[in-house]
């Protein structure tokens, strides 16, 4: 009784000294009308809004670092694509497109040039050049060994200004995935902001070219940017973005609820129902850019899986459709193939769920009766991971195949994977790479992630020739070439791509979801544009 | 009473340099962290430079004198994942988390002693039963499952208090409710025990005899007295309030050490993890020392033995 008193007393205390700006600040009231709440649903709009100037956005956890050359997490690279840019960019429809680079050509397989953009100015002021390029690349060269995220598979040996826009990369070995790769975050910091600060100053104040440089960033809580006036593509209709850090997914929803958030970050499958119940929120998905996959060890050769039907089999096995439908809310998108679009060769083979048909190859392989493996998974790696394992050793023990699931610490998960002392199944996900040859870069086969050593002579050589021709034609046929080699060789157990799923004020317009979990807010040169009502 | 601190001092060093061998020796026991921190596509070669410059290949009794001479110093390493000093950061989050566990603590104890003396003075009556039936569902309940209840209810449903993170008051007090039910629960039953025990007491009867009235015996001479044991829970609930806020702080944003703890732990940042969990441990372990030399000041029974 005392403690519901007290509890009254404080809420009553609460109200009253409640301040005028406590007020849920973000959408407006919810609107009365019949709002459906679901994507596509009507709404009246009885008079226009005025457009909204501060944006909210809710991510699940704190960047690291805002120094683009150690940034691997989703909050920071949010952040960053905002602040900086590259030389390139992935755009909606998952090509590459020249951002700050003007034009590009291939000199000689070793050799590629590229020309900036004139007049682009950082947010200091300071001219966008050559030699600026020149900087920010050799500094992650003299970098290369530590938590470095881009110095891996791009081979520069030296950067050759040519004149104050041009500059040249020379490589130490062909390098066709050049653009893909300086498109993956490898955002531009200004030189002589990087030289005099500390590297813990640079980490936490970054000066780019982006439409958004950074206000203020309040440790725990959040980060704020303010919107750059003197933005060379244009003024950005947003003029402030504020990130802030919920790790509790319910509490992010909660938020939306309020009218406390534009967009949320993370949404799982469970919680779609609840977002498309708020009058205000919409839910936004795309196919993200994360494979959903199972390994199949290859080696030793006395393994069940070491045979082509069996993998094909455990292929067929698996009623992928009824788990996207059932355990992923319908968000997921069939897995083909290690290669994704839009390099994807086009009516790839599907491995239809068809029990009939794997009894009839294992029996092929010489098990009419099954046989027993073991699955090793970490749990938190991807969404409903719990739930669809179940489904996945109920749909195994179906075709005869007892599967033990194996449920390890994540690091020692990958520590068995490194070693290769993992079982003959494991789950796992890769990022998607907007290259072929990036896209299977962890089957290389002295990869620490590549546990099943699928290593056929027709598979070494395709992949060699995809990581290796600078010419467009002859390296999609070898890609085709190598897509066909893995969907017959069944690698992998191919299951979905992860869906990217967001929750969004209704009146936030123009974001689309676009596979690498970027939230680009002001990209006139690719079109992306997001506005607030 | 010089030498019993001097004792309990030696004996925190001791303690402490214990905690510091388990906090050091479990998180490098669980993993090759060189490969955990490089990008999923990293080769051995660039694991094993990183692992060099971490200097995660030395033997690990070298890394861990070497380790423990930067402690002494207040030098815990460097964040592998904000390449910041480890120390700093934590202290940094140090305020809020202290803001929320004291005014949790505040929040239990002005629930708890109402609660457990009447409870005590009333035992039996369904006050008691509603005071202790209390007690029991704060002691049960998931801090995890009441944080979201009372964001669904206070934050959304009424729209009294804002839901998550900082910037006035309000925002404490429901990651302070959240975090104040156990050491609320705790020490309801203590103080009625203590006074129940304490009410049943000669003295106690010859207070009433006397005429006093009941309420000076229950403040004079029943409370003081049941108080000894409390101030011992008391300080220990401070050092338990710590760990709680790790699920309580993730659950509101809040921007405490429990957060960075539960952030670092994920991403295997040791020196930010070693810090952190050295500090709270260290204030839990400050905590008993100041609550047993307290002790000694409130019972002479302590001070005499």
């Amino acid at each position: 009784m005392v403690a519901v008193a007290l509890l009254a007393v404080f809420v009553l205390l609460a109200v009253g000294c409640r301040k005028a700006d406590d007020k849920p600040k973000g959408a407006d009231p919810a609107p009365k009308t019949g709002e459906t709440g679901k994507q596509g649903g009507t709404t009246p709009e009885p008079e226009k809004k005025p457009a909204k100037t501060t944006m909210t956005v809710l991510l699940y956890g704190e960047p690291d670092t805002l120094d683009p050359i150690y940034s691997m997490g989703i909050p920071e690279k949010n952040i960053l694509v905002n602040v900086g840019e590259g030389l390139f960019t992935i755009s909606k429809n998952k090509e590459i497109k020249p951002v700050l680079a003007e034009s590009y050509k291939v000199i000689d397989e070793l050799t590629w040039e590229f020309k900036l953009r004139p007049g682009i100015k950082f947010q200091n002021v300071q001219p966008l050049n050559a030699a600026a390029v020149k900087f920010n690349y050799e500094r992650t060269q003299a970098d290369a060994g530590k938590m470095n995220k881009w110095a891996g598979d791009i081979n520069i040996k030296s950067i050759e200004v040519v004149d104050e826009l041009t500059f040249r990369f020379h490589t130490t070995d062909p390098t066709p995935h050049m653009l893909a790769r300086i498109a993956d975050d490898h955002y531009m910091m200004e030189p002589s902001h990087v030289k005099s600060k500390t590297p813990e100053e640079v980490a936490r104040q970054p000066i780019g070219t982006g439409a958004y440089k950074l206000k203020e960033w309040r440790a725990g809580d959040r980060v704020i940017l303010e919107a750059n006036e003197n933005y060379w593509g244009g003024k950005p209709t947003i003029k402030e973005i504020v990130f802030r850090f919920i790790p509790e997914e319910g509490t992010r929803i909660a938020e939306l609820e309020k009218g406390n958030a534009d967009i949320v970050f993370k949404v799982s499958p469970d919680s779609i129902p609840l977002v498309e119940k708020i009058p205000t929120a919409k839910v936004l998905s795309g196919m993200g850019g994360r494979r959903v996959y199972l390994g199949i060890r290859n080696t030793p050769e006395n393994l069940p899986t070491a045979k082509k039907e069996v993998r094909q089999a455990l292929n067929y096995g698996v009623n992928v459709a009824s788990i996207v439908k059932n355990i992923l809310s319908d968000k997921a998108v069939r897995l083909l193939n290690p290669i994704l679009p839009p390099n994807q060769k086009p009516d790839l083979p599907k491995y239809e769920y068809d029990p009939e048909k794997a009894k009839q190859l294992l029996a092929q392989a010489g098990y009419p009766n099954g046989f027993s493996v073991k699955l090793d998974a970490f749990l938190g790696a991807t969404l409903k991971d719990r739930e669809f394992l179940q489904a996945i050793v109920d749909d195994y023990r179906k075709i005869g195949v007892e599967v033990t699931l194996n449920i390890m610490e994540k690091a020692a998960f990958g520590q068995a994977l490194k070693d290769r002392k993992n079982s003959e199944l494991y789950l796992h996900t890769a990022g998607a790479g907007f290259d072929p040859a990036l896209d299977v870069r962890n089957m290389r086969p002295d990869h620490p992630n590549n546990g099943h050593q699928f290593t056929p002579p027709e598979f070494l050589e395709g992949f060699e020739k995809i990581r290796t021709i600078v010419d467009p034609k002859l390296r999609q046929e070898w890609s085709y070439k190598l897509q066909d080699v893995m969907s017959d060789g069944a690698p992998w157990v191919f299951l979905w791509m992860e869906p990217e799923v967001y929750g969004v004020n209704k009146g936030l317009n123009g974001f689309t979801p676009q596979g690498d979990e970027h939230l680009r807010v002001f990209y006139p040169i690719t079109g992306d544009i997001i506005t607030l009502e | 009473m010089g030498t019993l601190v001097i004792k309990r001092l030696f004996q925190t060093v001791l303690v402490m340099l214990g905690l510091s061998l388990i906090v050091f020796l479990v998180l490098q026991a669980t993993a090759d962290i060189a490969a955990i921190l490089m990008p999923g596509d990293a080769t051995t070669e660039e694991i094993e430079a990183l692992r060099h410059t971490l200097g995660l290949d030395r033997p690990l009794y070298v890394q861990y004198f070497s380790w423990l001479g930067g402690v002494v110093k207040g030098d815990f390493g460097n964040s592998y994942r904000y390449n910041l000093p480890a120390l700093p950061l934590v202290l940094k989050r140090m305020p809020a988390t202290l803001q929320l566990g004291v005014t949790a603590q505040l929040i239990a104890l002005l629930v708890a002693f109402p609660l457990g003396i009447l409870a005590a003075v009333y035992r039996g009556s369904i006050v008691d039963r509603f005071a202790m039936g209390l007690a029991m569902l704060g002691q049960s309940v998931a801090h995890f499952w009441l944080g979201l209840m009372l964001i669904f209810v206070l934050g959304l449903r009424f729209d009294l208090l804002p839901i998550s993170g900082t910037g006035s008051w309000l925002h404490l007090i429901m990651p302070a409710v959240t975090l104040s039910t156990r050491p609320m629960a705790r020490t309801a039953r203590l103080v009625r025990s203590g006074m129940l025990e304490i009410l049943g007491q000669d003295y106690i009867r010859t207070a009433r005899a006397k005429g006093l009235a009941e309420m000076a015996v229950v403040r004079k001479h029943a409370l003081k007295n049941a108080m000894i044991p409390i101030v011992t829970v008391i300080g220990l609930e401070l050092g338990s309030l710590l760990n709680g806020s790790v699920v309580v702080e993730n659950v509101f944003a809040w921007p405490g050490v429990g957060q960075l703890l539960v952030q670092s732990l994920k991403g295997r940042d040791l020196p930010v993890v070693q810090a952190s969990v050295l500090l709270i441990a260290g204030i839990y372990v400050f905590i008993n020392l100041v609550v047993d030399i307290l002790y000694k000041y409130l019972d002479p029974r302590v001070r005499f033995h």
